[in-house]
């Protein structure tokens, strides 16, 4: 249900009492967000039950929702948010301040060396596998992979990055070019490894 | 690589993504028409992303799983109780913008309060009670980052003309509430302030937020006088007047001595939060002013006392305060690194630079980590929306 209905139009119905109006946004985002959401937790099973706790959140707040804005990106802060909270106390015992790497553009330069790599982009790109870059997603910091996920993927812009992750603008900037360098650094040591075993 | 390559490259991704205003988009178009490396790092980084979408087209698409999974999430709704939608909008809306600034400002007291009781500084050590709003760990969750969000603040316009898509207004307060299990309706939705909008909070409740600093109640021990942070101080850095020395409070504190009053050369602005270091004409104190209160401490440069502020810092700041704090505790942590660098720098002392990197580091850890508010935006709300 809800097809072609506008998702404004479909919170005004819920909140007049016709529930079966937020099942048509259920079923409009439900996958996107818990595509988006694995790519993020890189966990199909804790994408499920994030994208289900989002939709709660969401329809418990929905009076609460500006009707002149958006749903998407609302729903989507909603369960970003609830996926980077989900990561970092999965992550707390092992995160600290001495494990994490400054997180300075400096280091970030020396990462996988990959300015030093002059062979030809297209090299190293031909030769790499969905599973190489499922490997380097995995070793980005779950705020860098969001930050990426919501520009490369999701294609938002930086201001609209900047309030769904809750992070100044600039560090958006930041973030997001760490994130691709060491992505980078990632998939041009793949590329080589991949190269050398041939 | 030249400091001209440097700071092309930090930009390149900001480029690539067309996030760059015109003036600066043409230094770097002109750059790169000149420099080979600067575009194979643009190339090397077009080729990231090219290859992040190409794999995700890729994807393995299980529709059946997706299928049960929606089906799952629509029968779970099915069990949820009626939210409780009763009030008009506008009012809620109205409330909302009030129990905003509220928060913000309560959290903000208490990340000042927080830095003075643990410098022990009595900016007006006259009230008699003894309470000072300290903020100590949730029981048994962390804060989601959610900050808050006002809608009377429209999100900037993108040089495309769109809009900056929304952020949700209150449903922060859910994502507040922690992850699952979830509450029931009249829970979950966080108490509004029970007086209206302009009356001063007296006690600082924030036990229905359970994420929230609960009010504590601080009796020093050795009978000093605590104070009340919640009020707005002036800045108390005069040059015309002789400095007034306050004693620090017996009972072994650290903090040889805390100037309430200080002839020093003009503060260096840090940041446009307010977040200012002064640093003494003869270079021997420093004072740090914490935004919003602007109470002025004055801080020797005494290592033993640069040591326990930075130990509190180390120690105190992760865990224990409201999320709407940490952006000022980051600066602050900043701050000191910059203390400890510059004492470095003077002595040449390896331990201060490690000092100095653990502050820095833990400042960057309190933005990444932490619910970051956007002061700038609150203040603007705060002038435009009530």
């Amino acid at each position: 249900m809800g097809e072609g209905v506008e998702d404004a139009e479909l919170i005004r119905r819920t909140i007049a009492g016709d529930r079966n109006a937020f099942e048509g946004l259920v079923r409009r985002y439900h996958s996107d967000l818990q595509r988006a959401l694995r790519r993020i937790t890189r966990s199909l099973e804790d994408a499920e039950d994030l994208t289900q706790e989002a939709f709660l959140r969401a329809y418990r707040a929905l009076d609460r929702f500006d009707l002149e804005r958006p749903f998407r990106p609302w729903l989507w802060t909603i369960g970003i948010r609830l996926a980077l909270h989900a990561i970092s106390r999965k992550d707390r015992k092992h995160a600290r301040l001495d494990s994490g790497d400054p997180e300075d553009a400096q280091s970030a330069r020396h990462e996988g060396g990959w300015l030093a790599d002059r062979r030809p982009i297209e090299e190293i790109e031909e030769r790499l596998t969905r599973i190489d870059l499922e490997k380097a997603l995995e070793a980005l910091d779950p705020d860098q992979r969001a930050a990426l996920i919501l520009r490369v993927v999701e294609e938002r812009s930086y201001d609209e990055i900047s309030e769904i992750l809750g992070i100044p603008k600039g560090t958006v900037m930041s973030r997001l070019f760490r994130a691709r360098l060491r992505l980078r650094g990632r998939l041009s040591q793949d590329g080589s490894r991949r190269r050398a075993g041939e | 690589m030249s400091s001209r390559c440097e700071s092309v490259i930090e930009r390149l991704g900001a480029y690539i993504d067309g996030e760059l205003d015109a003036a600066e988009r043409s230094v770097i178009d002109a750059h790169l028409a000149t420099c080979e490396e600067c575009r194979r790092a643009r190339e090397a980084l077009t080729a990231v992303d090219r290859a992040l979408r190409r794999s995700i087209a890729e994807e393995p698409i299980d529709s059946a799983r997706e299928e049960a999974s929606l089906a799952r999430t629509l029968e779970r709704l099915r069990e949820e109780p009626e939210p409780a939608w009763e009030r008009p909008r506008s009012v809620r809306a109205r409330r909302a913008r009030w129990n905003l600034s509220w928060r913000w400002a309560v959290g903000m007291a208490a990340a000042t309060a927080a830095l003075l009781l643990a410098l022990r500084i009595a900016p007006t050590p006259t009230a008699p009670e003894q309470r000072v709003a300290r903020p100590i760990p949730s029981a048994q969750q962390e804060p989601i980052p959610a900050p808050p969000m006002d809608r009377a603040v429209k999100a900037p316009e993108t040089e495309g003309g769109t809009r900056a898509e929304p952020a949700p207004t209150l449903a922060q307060d859910h994502l507040a509430e922690g992850a699952p299990p979830p509450q029931p309706p009249a829970a979950s939705v966080p108490a509004e302030p029970a007086e209206p909008p302009g009356t001063e909070p007296e006690a600082l409740d924030l036990t229905a937020e359970t994420q929230e600093p609960r009010e504590l109640e601080v009796r020093a021990a050795d009978g000093d006088e605590a104070s009340r942070f919640d009020e707005p101080q002036e800045p108390v850095v005069r040059s015309d007047e002789p400095p007034v020395e306050i004693e620090a409070p017996a009972g072994g504190s650290e903090w040889g001595r805390i100037t309430s009053n200080y002839k020093a050369a003009p503060p260096r602005e840090l940041d446009e939060k307010g977040l200012t270091l002064g640093v003494a004409p003869d270079d021997s104190d420093w004072y740090l002013t914490v935004a919003p209160t602007e109470t002025t401490a004055v801080l020797s440069t005494r290592r033993s006392q640069l040591e326990a502020f930075s130990d509190f810092m180390e120690r105190y700041t992760m865990e224990k305060t409201p999320r709407e704090a940490r952006p000022d505790l980051a600066r602050s942590a900043r701050a000191l690194g910059d203390l400890w660098e510059s004492i470095g720098r003077r002595e040449a002392s390896p331990s201060s630079f490690e000092r100095a990197t653990r502050l820095y580091r833990l400042a960057m850890e309190l933005d990444r980590s932490a619910a970051q508010v956007d002061s700038v935006r609150l203040r603007r709300a705060r002038a435009g929306g009530n």
